[in-house]
């Protein structure tokens, strides 16, 4: 056990430190961000690095630099299979959006029961990706729930092909990413004033125009950033499609899968991958600047007075 | 001042140390390769044990009795999603795996191989290794090491042939024995292939023109015949189990796949199936047990391998996976590993069917085999055309 001595001595010497570090703030943002900063440099850009490195080789290294793996993307059949995929990551982020941001709405609105709901809500992301991709193979199969279901109302007679559809994997998708879309809505407008709403229904305007007008506005940063949640992964999903896609629902994630763990050309599946990066990251800037831009041009009418 | 007496001792011993290592040093489980095993069974292992395979229930099984056994101190098994897994981890831990044994196949071992990533292993002194010259040879051929040292790169235990067409008995009673009929217009809607990699669906295109599927002449004709075939498609099975439950159920009449799942499908779950090699081919090729370069634990590994190639070892490879071990025809028919089939077939197996049926499906004549094509080697323009044309016809 320290001695009154030793613990006012390790006092002092916490004290200077913690005065060491005070007095560079250069030292404390370096001390707070840095580990953070260092993960994302050896788990995301080093990866990265390593991948653009073997897009532009011709085999595993060492070998010679081409450009053929970027040139090879360019073929019409993978462009067309990048224009597909866009497409069904733009129904899913659509989709879901939709979906996700009247769930959010209505659990903020019209539920007393918000943390319930909440937990219902995330309670898919505690069961394994692939588990919950084989229970919608199981609802979804000619003797699977749904069949059984339609044919106990009587909507529909005999066994309906449900599975193997874009249908089926836009299904899956919307929901795979539907709760990761609902938390930056409910967010959003959880915290947003409600006030606003009821001067705008004072001011004479209905229920939809006070939506529109005020509701959407308030929190179109929730948005935003649910946007991004779905839209990025969905991308670049690979897992969905193969197991509840049919002919024709090729992904261009699935596509770089083949490359590495089938065809073996782990240079083109390089090369792909960094093109899907830049898809993804220039769509971001976009979102980014868009934002900016809104800001931008936001001005308060008061500005330049004093 | 420096000692030089003391730096010349130094330098003795540490001359000694590096001679001994070149002349293979210590006779020891630890620093030995497999190749250099001189006798059986070897004097010294370790007492641990690490394998990756995806015959999990098989190697779960040896990989407990062999510790029992030999009183082993640890074991792990693992399984892994795709080769690529097992490929990557000894690719960038080359000295660290720390991986005593994989089940591979033909295609991701020859990478392997390429890489300089695998170690030969002494098949010719393992005892339970009595593999027939139908299935050694090409092997021997392609996996043989050219290093001096002798050995064979990855054992093969079980035979694979694909692409079977696999059928519905209830929805088909009379497919003939054609590889036509997934081609028939009659099934339009009704035919699922599998393809969870390129070559098993190019494959098919391959003998339904007429060329040799590991070396065809003319790719264009394959991907036009698989197009044509993709109007009556209802899917493309990403895997084993999702094209083997579509065919069981009848949501496809009928459609590609490999014998062992065939297997599966009519002996393990009693499926309404039926399967047949067509009259035009097939491939046949094979999975294997490799062990790494600078696995932790060689010698220990090598005795594992020849323990899981044991009389025991085969019947739990029928049991486990129903994949056909590789051994002599009358093993099956008249043999010791027919006759533990017979006997355990229904009480201690639990299988469906009947164990004549299996043991019929089990056994590979010479006229079969002169119809089969093995699978490897496939040269790097194959394995891209079929990539390319896997990826057209797939997309579509």
């Amino acid at each position: 056990m320290a001695t009154k001595t030793e613990q006012s001595t390790i006092n002092e010497y916490s004290q200077s430190v913690l005065k060491y570090i005070r007095d560079r703030p250069r030292l404390r943002v370096l001390l707070l961000v840095g580990p953070t900063v260092g993960l994302l440099v050896a788990f995301v850009i080093v990866p990265v690095l390593i991948m653009l490195w073997y897009a532009f080789l011709t085999g595993l290294p060492p070998a010679d630099y081409t450009l053929e793996n970027f040139a090879r993307i360019f073929d019409p059949l993978y462009l067309g299979i990048i224009w597909d995929t866009f497409l069904i990551a733009t129904g899913t982020t659509i989709f879901t959006v939709a979906l996700g941001y009247t769930l959010a709405y209505s659990m903020v609105r019209f539920s007393t029961k918000t943390t319930v709901l909440l937990l219902l809500v995330i309670l898919p992301f505690w069961t394994n990706y692939i588990v919950r991709m084989y229970a919608w193979i199981n609802i979804l199969q000619a003797d699977g729930v749904l069949n059984w279901a339609l044919n106990s109302v009587g909507i529909v007679e005999g066994s309906q092909r449900f599975m193997f559809s874009h249908e089926a994997v836009l299904v899956g998708l919307i929901y795979v990413w539907l709760p990761l879309a609902v938390l930056p809505f409910y967010a959003s407008i959880k915290t947003m004033d409600e006030d606003l709403i009821e001067a705008a229904k004072d001011l004479g305007a209905g229920p939809l125009k006070a939506f529109f007008t005020v509701t959407l506005p308030m929190t179109k940063n929730g948005i935003y950033a649910g946007l991004i949640l779905v839209a990025v992964p969905a991308f670049g999903a690979f897992v969905t499609p193969a197991l509840l896609g049919g002919t024709g629902s090729v992904m261009i994630g699935m596509v770089i899968d083949n490359q590495f763990n089938q065809a073996f050309n782990w240079n083109f599946g390089a090369a792909l991958g960094v093109f899907l990066t830049l898809v993804v990251l220039a769509s971001l800037l976009l979102a980014v600047l868009a934002g900016v831009e809104d800001k931008i041009l936001k001005r308060p009418e008061t500005e330049g007075e004093t | 001042m420096t000692n030089r007496r003391a730096i010349l001792k130094t330098a003795g011993v540490l001359g000694t140390g590096c001679l001994a290592g070149c002349l293979g040093g210590d006779s020891d489980g630890e620093s030995i390769r497999p190749v250099a095993i001189e006798e059986w069974p070897p004097e010294s292992y370790n007492n641990e044990l690490n394998t990756w395979n995806w015959y999990a229930e098989w190697n779960e099984w040896g990989t407990e009795a062999f510790a029992e056994e030999y009183d082993l101190d640890s074991y792990s098994t693992e399984t892994y999603a795709s080769p690529g897994d097992w490929f990557t981890n000894l690719q960038s831990n080359p000295e660290n795996h720390g991986i005593d044994q994989i089940g591979a196949f033909s295609e991701w071992q020859y990478r392997a191989v390429e890489e300089d990533l695998l170690e030969p292993i002494p098949i010719d002194m393992m005892p339970n290794v009595e593999i027939p010259d139908q299935y050694l040879d090409v092997h021997r051929e392609q996996f043989w090491s050219d290093d001096g040292a002798g050995g064979l790169y990855g054992i093969p235990h079980s035979i694979v042939i694909s692409p079977i067409v696999m059928y519905n008995t209830e929805e088909l009673q009379d497919p003939g024995e054609s590889i036509d009929i997934l081609w028939d217009e009659e099934f339009a809607d009704e035919i699922s292939m599998i393809a969870h990699q390129p070559a098993i669906l190019c494959e098919a295109g391959a003998l339904y023109t007429g060329q040799d599927p590991t070396d065809p002449d003319d790719f264009e004709e394959i991907q036009e015949v698989l197009e044509q075939q993709r109007d009556l498609v209802f899917t493309y099975a990403d895997d084993h189990q999702t094209q083997m439950q579509l065919v069981m159920s009848g949501d496809a009449t009928l459609g590609s796949h490999m014998d062992g799942r065939a297997f599966r499908a009519i002996y393990n779950h009693g499926g309404d199936v039926d399967w047949f090699i067509p009259e035009e081919g097939a491939t046949w090729g094979t999975d294997t047990l490799v062990i790494p370069k600078n696995a932790p634990n060689p010698v220990t590994s090598t005795m594992y391998l020849d323990y899981l190639f044991s009389d025991e070892g085969m019947e739990q490879l029928i049991d486990t996976s129903l994949y056909r071990p590789p051994v002599a025809n009358d093993e099956f028919t008249d043999g010791e590993l027919g006759e533990i089939i017979r006997e355990n077939w229904t009480d201690e197996w639990e299988k469906e069917g009947d164990a004549e049926d299996f043991i019929d499906d089990l056994v590979l004549t010479e006229e079969t085999m002169d119809n089969l094509y093995h699978n490897w080697p496939r040269s790097d323009e194959v394995i891209e055309r079929y990539d390319e044309i896997w990826t057209a016809v797939t997309a579509g």
